[in-house]
């Protein structure tokens, strides 16, 4: 997964405090981070990609799977990117200094039906930071899943403790059993090494 | 941070009213947090066809609303755009501010018959992104120059060439005319940065709209370039090169009487000589829609051929590629 991260550099440009922590909360998650902060941008795109998406005509945000803002200097480059992102209907985790206002017209967007499945804005501090993106991650992760939509339909029966432990978990998460099941089997997937690397191949 | 102001006109598209285009823009709130935005609407002449007289009210418009906002997107029927662009150019040359344009997204609708969605609802995804990036162009990138934005190109409007691949860059243009790309966000040319001029010329909205085109060719018959200059104001002559232009040395006396110009296109450095010398005025590297919507400008205000000739001589909106 790629995510872009944007915020106002320094003056010396380089990339603030919040900037770096969410640089490298991301990168240590996993994720290939490029940003318009030379300093925290860890990835780059591949060349050939690159040259692709220039021949097409392609905006390389467009190559992006989601999107974090640090708002607390909004500039004319920010807000590009956030409207950019909404209108291509992509995930943006919009982060606030604690007590900061978001802006009137992310406001109007934050309330609007459909760009608000896709704004996230949170106030942050330094304790709650960490926080903020791991629920990104894992909304990300489970909006990938979801996309997927299910149909293969089968019986499975399972004992009564399974199902009374189905139906507590059930309960705690406000999900369905068959919620809980199918997230609990994604996870199990995306652990897999050997699955992913061999899966399609064998004979099953 | 103060947010800019954009105004964003639809000009010259049928089946469309000025509701629908308010509508649509109302149902596209991310432009918003770029810019405030206000809608205008031309309607078009009958027939929705793009037309000299469209683009001087166009250009009256947005004269009208100068001082009132930062930068100006154009909302085009792609087929025609090259002109309207390249007319705006000479109209407001030299500019204090950005003019945008990009396709209107209603050109590539197709409306099913009894079709009751509403504008929003309508598959125009990419000529969204193309209106987007212009808002942002318009108010941040100045470039005080007519752009014409498609794909990840911002080009000089009248050194666009339109392509034909399959690809969201509709127009190409060589290094002249490239005033900048998107990618993460918006990276203009640093030559094409401009800072604004505080003096401003009377603009000349006029253009003539009576011109004749003749395509020459190997064969081509002499016997219609009569009947093509007949009263006409001006001529514009398309030819492949310098050799194809011999052909019309037996018609030199029909091209006496008018203002005529000539594009080369694959000879686009071309001078006239001998004969041609007080008759034909180069077009030097323009584009075929530049150098037509340049004679549309150049004819109002010439009295007589010299005046033209050096009008043509000089790079009015940086259509030679010239400092503007």
């Amino acid at each position: 997964m790629r995510i872009y991260i944007t915020g106002t550099p320094t003056k010396s440009g380089g990339a603030s405090t919040i900037l770096e922590k969410i640089a490298d909360q991301l990168f240590a998650s996993g994720i290939a981070v490029l940003s318009n902060v030379s300093a925290v941008s860890k990835n780059t795109l591949p060349a050939q990609e690159i040259a692709l998406a220039e021949k097409r005509g392609e905006v390389l945000l467009d190559h992006m799977n989601a999107f974090v803002v640090d708002g607390s200097s909004p500039d004319s480059q920010t807000g590009y990117i956030t409207a950019y992102a909404l209108f291509r209907k992509k995930h943006v985790l919009y982060l606030l200094p604690q007590k900061r206002k978001a802006d009137q017209s992310l406001q109007m967007l934050a309330q609007n039906k459909s760009s608000s499945q896709f704004l996230h804005i949170r106030h942050w501090t330094d304790g709650t930071l960490p926080r903020h993106i791991n629920d990104f991650l894992r909304r990300l992760s489970v909006l990938t899943k979801d996309s997927e939509t299910p149909t293969i339909k089968f019986t499975l029966r399972v004992t009564p403790s399974i199902d009374q432990y189905l139906s507590w978990r059930a309960k705690r998460s406000g999900n369905k059993k068959a919620d809980f099941l199918r997230q609990m089997i994604g996870e199990e997937m995306e652990k897999d090494e050997y699955y992913k690397k061999n899966g399609e191949s064998d004979n099953l | 941070m103060k947010q800019k102001k954009v105004a964003i006109f639809y000009a010259g598209e049928r089946e469309l009213t000025s509701g629908d285009f308010k509508r649509w823009l109302h149902a596209f709130p991310e432009i918003g947090v770029l810019a405030k935005v206000e809608p205008f609407y031309l309607s078009a002449e009958k027939g929705g066809v793009s037309s000299p007289l469209l683009w001087q009210n166009l250009a009256k418009q947005i004269e009208k609303q100068w001082s009132g906002f930062d930068g100006f997107v154009v909302l085009h029927p792609i087929e025609s755009i090259l002109f309207a662009a390249s007319a705006l150019s000479y109209i407001f040359a030299p500019q204090t501010k950005p003019i945008v344009f990009t396709g209107s997204p209603f050109a590539q609708i197709e409306r099913k018959e009894n079709d009751q969605k509403s504008p929003d609802e309508w598959k125009d995804l990419d000529a969204r992104a193309n209106l987007l990036n212009s808002v942002q162009i318009a108010s941040t990138a100045r470039i005080n120059e007519t752009i014409v934005v498609s794909g990840n190109r911002l080009l000089r409007a009248n050194r666009a060439k339109k392509m034909n691949l399959p690809t969201f860059n509709l127009f190409e243009a060589d290094d002249k005319g490239f005033l900048g790309k998107i990618d993460f966000f918006i990276n203009p040319q640093k030559a094409a940065a401009k800072t604004s001029r505080a003096v401003k010329k009377r603009i000349k909205f006029d253009l003539e709209s009576n011109i004749g085109v003749i395509d020459v060719y190997p064969g081509f018959d002499l016997s219609v370039v009569s009947a093509i200059a007949e009263g006409k104001k001006g001529i514009l002559i398309r030819a492949n090169n310098s050799r194809d232009l011999e052909i019309l040395a037996p018609a030199a006396n029909i091209f006496q009487k008018t203002i005529t110009a000539v594009y080369c296109v694959q000879q686009r450095d071309w001078e006239p000589i001998g004969l041609w010398k007080e008759i034909l005025i180069p077009a030097r590297t323009v584009s075929f829609e530049a150098a037509l919507t340049k004679l549309m400008w150049a004819l109002p205000q010439s009295k007589k051929w010299s005046d033209a000739a050096k009008i043509f001589s000089r790079d009015i909106a940086g259509e030679y590629g010239e400092a503007v």
